[in-house]
């Protein structure tokens, strides 16, 4: 029986309406009960009403979900009004095995993340079997520590993909959903098994410069120094002053959206693969706090975007999922993409190019798309990281 | 020099903010250009990096699939699998597991010798892989169907892959292993699935081919053994055989062609054999030719047969084309067939010479026996008398037994007496008009007495409004009473019953039915098969306890048929049994002898 995937999108406030609305309508096009449900809300849905309302309408039915930051995007283009929206993307495939968990963060996220995989692994009762797709929501701030905990697990090669929660102003009111439980602080982790191959791709919107040096101090998420000077100051050189006026301190993160840093994560054909690290902030020592960890030795890359590549990247990073299986469109059920809640404050109100991009190279088959505060993927060559300012597409054979 | 005016000054700057706004849409547009060609240029490496990997998988398969292709047997198809795929799947062992019905395990190809001899104790995840889902495992020591294997093995590898495969005659699994946890992706997964589906077709080509050759084998040997059996009758045969090929000259002789013509076998052979034929009546060339005429090839004549000694042999050759070419011609010499059917014929005269005069005999040796026997009797019943006027019990019993066995011999002997005026052709037809009520009647009491013995009711029903009835009343009597006293003597406290109707359906006109049922013992099958020939009852034992002559359905069938009519029997056995006998109404068309070879 072929694999079918069916999404949706509403932007009406009444949570429990919207849910109730968004799987009738899921579920008659699929023309059967889902194998998977994956939601994506706005914070300014009431997430318990949508668990609810998920746990009336689909009971038994694995749920992986997430709040979204502004609204989401589908093949009928961007959702989103106030600050409202939610995006429902359903999965019929009584001939594969999925599982959702979820773990609490907490002081290790490392064993949340191989716990939240062991258990969502078990729901699929597929114990000690790899999946095809490991799909992550998490709280933003311990992405990469989840992923070594899945790596414990899994080893290197099964591609993680996904994003992380996020809210819309980044305020801290980002919430994840399991299973029609509503979670704070956690990792949702769904394993796939489908009946039919996935492929996918990472990518960033940006490009390299000749600019690059090598972190001398870092801790965690904050980078000290580069070469030996501090961090905000060699930036700033870098990017011919684009965090002048924020030296002494505070918030950088609108105005280096168009200037991430890229760490080499592997090659592919000799061609490296850059990860994007987004720095936030300035500290009163003159560092950089970012959105991904660091390392003392690794280099970095200055890197360079244009709002106009924020716009069409998308539909290119699709093109190339469905590349890296050499399939075309009609051979596709659907897709799952994760885009940058940054590169969508960045591009605004200009969102819909990039949904009709992403659309125009599926043909239509049907999409749901996220803004996260941080991105997981697989790249080419098969290695999953976190990164930010990213791209994450992955797309489903029908047959 | 003029310093600018305000106005000047100010559109200095307008145009120096205009030419740096140009700058840096310019520089926008370089950037995003550079961006382009630098994405393009990563495309573009993907993609040959891709093509270059597909190209790779696609030479390692087509590798493969001569490696396979080339095979002769299942297991150089498997060994060959595990050479393939090492270059695909890059894992760092693998074995193929055979699984019996019985759970019997067997590692039929290895790269490692650690898993020869391996215990698999199957399980849920075994019959999954059976079903035909490929799985990999993240580490071995996650289920138990690995838990047989020897630990360390299990903690130098823990990745695998578990791929069923066809195999002749059970089921297989191919299982790769790596030491890397995980190692077995689901593109590795596809890629094992890819060429083993080829490997699977090759393993079923194979089987067929095993299978093909066994049966040319087995026809082959069937074949040897027909052409043998041929060859033995052809040697063997009495009968002259000769073959030849398409232009009709020799190419085998038998040795029975080679005794009637008397021709050495190395003489004939190579030769016209149409040389060695003449037609019978003189007509040489006409009827020699024909032989050779393949639409007359299949005929049968009469031919003189050209001998070694310059005599010729009449001879019936039957020809007939072979298959692949050329005739067969079978050569049956008339003198012995000749002088064989005068032999039978003198033998057949003397037999029938015989016959008669062993009738006559019997005729007359049965007249001449019934005449004192009679007396014997006679003389039996007036002793009687007197031993009863003088209650001499001891002397009554043996004058009984006397005259019961006396009887009997005189009723074996009227039988007998019968058999052979049958056989002699010497019975002659007293036909009158006969009253059936009274004839019916008439025989029933005379097997009331032996309905008696054995407590048997016996009714008649002749039915009204039958026809007048032409035959001989003594014959027909004496039938009725044989077959009322047989039903009688073979039931025990049952019924008897006589009945006569007008039966308007048969073929050979209207009919009077008469039939004997009875609720006794019945037959077999096998029993009525042989209860018309002679001394023969249903079987030897009632033979001895019912007693009787065994020749009293055979005459009364004859009797009946001499009549004009039949007499046929249906029986079960244990649900009685039904005699019927029916007659021409009317004036019968009587034979006025029976046919001596019947009997």
């Amino acid at each position: 029986m072929p694999l079918k995937i069916s999404t949706t999108s509403t932007t009406d406030a009444d949570s429990a309406a919207a849910i109730r609305e968004c799987y009738a309508e899921i579920e008659a096009e699929l023309g059967a009960t889902p194998s998977l449900l994956i939601v994506y809300p706005t914070v300014g849905h009431d997430l318990e009403a949508i668990a609810a309302g998920l746990r009336d309408v689909a009971p038994g039915v694995p749920t992986h979900g997430a709040t979204t930051c502004l609204g989401v995007m589908t093949e009928s283009g961007f959702a989103g009004s106030e600050g409202v929206g939610l995006g429902l993307f359903g999965i019929h495939d009584p001939d594969g095995d999925y599982g959702v968990a979820a773990r609490e963060l907490g002081d290790d996220p490392q064993a949340a993340g191989r716990e939240a995989l062991l258990a969502a692994i078990a729901a699929a009762d597929r114990e000690g079997e790899p999946p095809e797709l490991v799909w992550i929501a998490s709280d933003p701030g311990s992405e990469e520590a989840v992923i070594r905990g899945f790596k414990e697990v899994l080893g290197v090669r099964v591609p993680i993909a996904g994003g992380s929660a996020a809210d819309n102003d980044v305020g801290g009111g980002w919430f994840e959903l399991a299973n029609g439980q509503v979670h704070r602080g956690s990792v949702v982790v769904t394993v796939f098994y489908p009946s039919t191959s996935l492929h996918f791709a990472f990518h960033s919107g940006y490009s390299a410069t000749e600019l690059s040096g090598v972190v001398t101090r870092a801790e965690g998420r904050t980078l000290q120094e580069i070469d030996g000077r501090p961090a905000a100051e060699v930036y700033n050189e870098w990017t011919s002053g684009v965090i002048t006026d924020k030296l002494s301190g505070g918030n950088v993160l609108g105005m280096t959206t168009l200037h991430p840093l890229g760490r080499a994560s592997g090659e592919h054909g000799g061609i490296p693969f850059l990860r994007l690290s987004h720095p936030d902030s300035v500290t009163a020592d003159g560092s950089l706090t970012l959105f991904t960890e660091v390392a003392v030795g690794e280099r970095l890359i200055q890197m360079v975007g244009a709002k106009e590549h924020l716009l069409t990247r998308a539909g290119r990073v699709t093109k190339a999922a469905m590349n890296a299986g050499n399939r075309f469109a009609d051979s596709i059920a659907g897709a799952l993409v994760v885009y940058c809640a940054g590169c969508l404050m960045t591009i605004q109100d200009q969102i819909g190019e990039v949904a009709d991009g992403i659309a125009k190279e599926l043909e239509g088959s049907p999409f749901l798309g996220t803004f996260t505060f941080g991105e997981q993927g697989c790249f080419a060559n098969h290695e999953s990281y976190h990164g930010n300012l990213m791209i994450s597409v992955v797309v489903f054979e029908s047959d | 020099m003029d310093q600018p005016s305000d106005d000047q000054r100010l559109a200095l700057s307008a145009r120096v903010r205009e030419l740096e706004a140009a700058l840096a849409s310019s520089e926008r547009a370089r950037i995003a250009a550079e961006e382009e060609r630098g994405e393009l240029r990563i495309d573009l490496q993907h993609a040959r990096e891709r093509l270059r990997e597909v190209a790779t998988q696609a030479e390692q398969l087509f590798a493969g699939l001569r490696v396979i292709s080339e095979a002769r047997s299942v297991d150089e198809i498997f060994a060959g699998v595990l050479g393939v795929l090492h270059g695909v799947l890059q894992f760092d062992a693998a074995f193929i597991l055979l699984l019996g019905q019985d759970g019997a395990s067997e590692v039929v190809a290895s790269t490692d010798p650690s898993f020869e001899g391996i215990t698999w104790r199957g399980g849920r995840f075994t019959e999954r892989v059976l079903a035909g889902e490929t799985l990999a495992l993240l580490d071995l020591n996650l289920k138990d169907d690995w838990s047989g294997v020897d630990p360390a093995v299990r903690e130098r590898f823990r990745g695998a892959l578990h791929v069923p495969l066809v195999a002749p005659g059970s089921q297989a699994i191919l299982v790769c292993v790596h030491a890397e946890r995980g190692f077995f992706t689901a593109t590795r997964s596809a890629l094992a699935q890819r060429y083993l589906g080829l490997a699977n077709q090759a393993v079923r080509n194979a089987q067929h081919a095993t299978d093909l050759e066994a049966q040319v084998i087995e026809r082959t040997e069937a074949l040897r053994q027909e052409r043998d059996f041929a060859l033995q009758i052809t040697m063997n045969m009495a009968q002259g055989l000769v073959t030849t090929d398409d232009e009709g000259l020799v190419t085998l002789v038998n040795p029975a062609f080679v005794e009637l013509s008397g021709w050495p076998e190395e003489v004939v052979l190579g030769n016209p054999l149409h040389l060695l034929l003449a037609a019978a009546d003189d007509d040489e060339t006409g009827s020699v030719a024909s032989l050779h005429d393949s639409e007359s090839l299949a005929e049968t004549g009469e031919y003189l047969l050209r001998c070694g000694d310059g005599e010729s042999v009449l001879a019936i050759v039957s020809s007939a084309p072979r298959r692949s070419g050329g005739s067969i011609h079978v050569f049956t010499d008339l003198r012995k067939r000749q002088e064989l059917q005068t032999t039978l014929e003198l033998a057949r005269d003397a037999a029938e010479t015989n016959s008669r005069a062993k009738s006559m005999f019997l005729a007359n040796m049965s007249h001449e026996l019934r005449t004192p026997l009679n007396a014997i009797i006679g003389y039996c019943e007036l002793l009687r008398d007197e031993a009863e006027d003088r209650h001499d019990e001891a002397l009554l019993e043996d004058l009984g037994r006397i005259h019961t066995s006396s009887r009997l011999l005189l009723e074996l002997i009227g039988n007998i007496l019968d058999v052979s005026k049958i056989e002699a052709g010497k019975i002659d037809l007293y036909i009158e008009h006969v009253v059936i009520e009274e004839l019916c009647r008439d025989a029933v009491t005379s097997v009331e007495p032996v309905a008696g013995v054995n407590h048997n009711i016996i009714r008649c029903d002749a039915g009204r409004d039958l026809p007048p009835l032409y035959t001989d009343r003594t014959r027909l009597r004496q039938v009725l009473i044989n077959l009322l006293g047989n039903a009688c003597k073979f039931t025990e406290r049952g019924t008897v019953e006589l009945d006569v109707r007008l039966d308007s359906a048969d073929q050979r006109g209207p009919m009077l039915r008469f039939c004997v049922r009875d609720t006794g013992i019945g037959m077999s099958p096998d029993q009525i098969a042989a209860v018309f020939e002679p001394f023969r009852q249903a079987d030897p034992t009632p033979t001895r306890r019912y007693g009787g002559t065994g020749l009293g359905l055979t005459i009364s069938r004859r009797f009946t048929e001499m009549m004009g009519g039949s007499l046929e029997v249906t029986s079960q056995p244990g649900r009685g049994t039904t005699f019927t006998v029916r007659l021409p109404c009317g004036e019968p068309t009587i034979p006025r002898a029976a046919d001596p070879e019947a009997l």
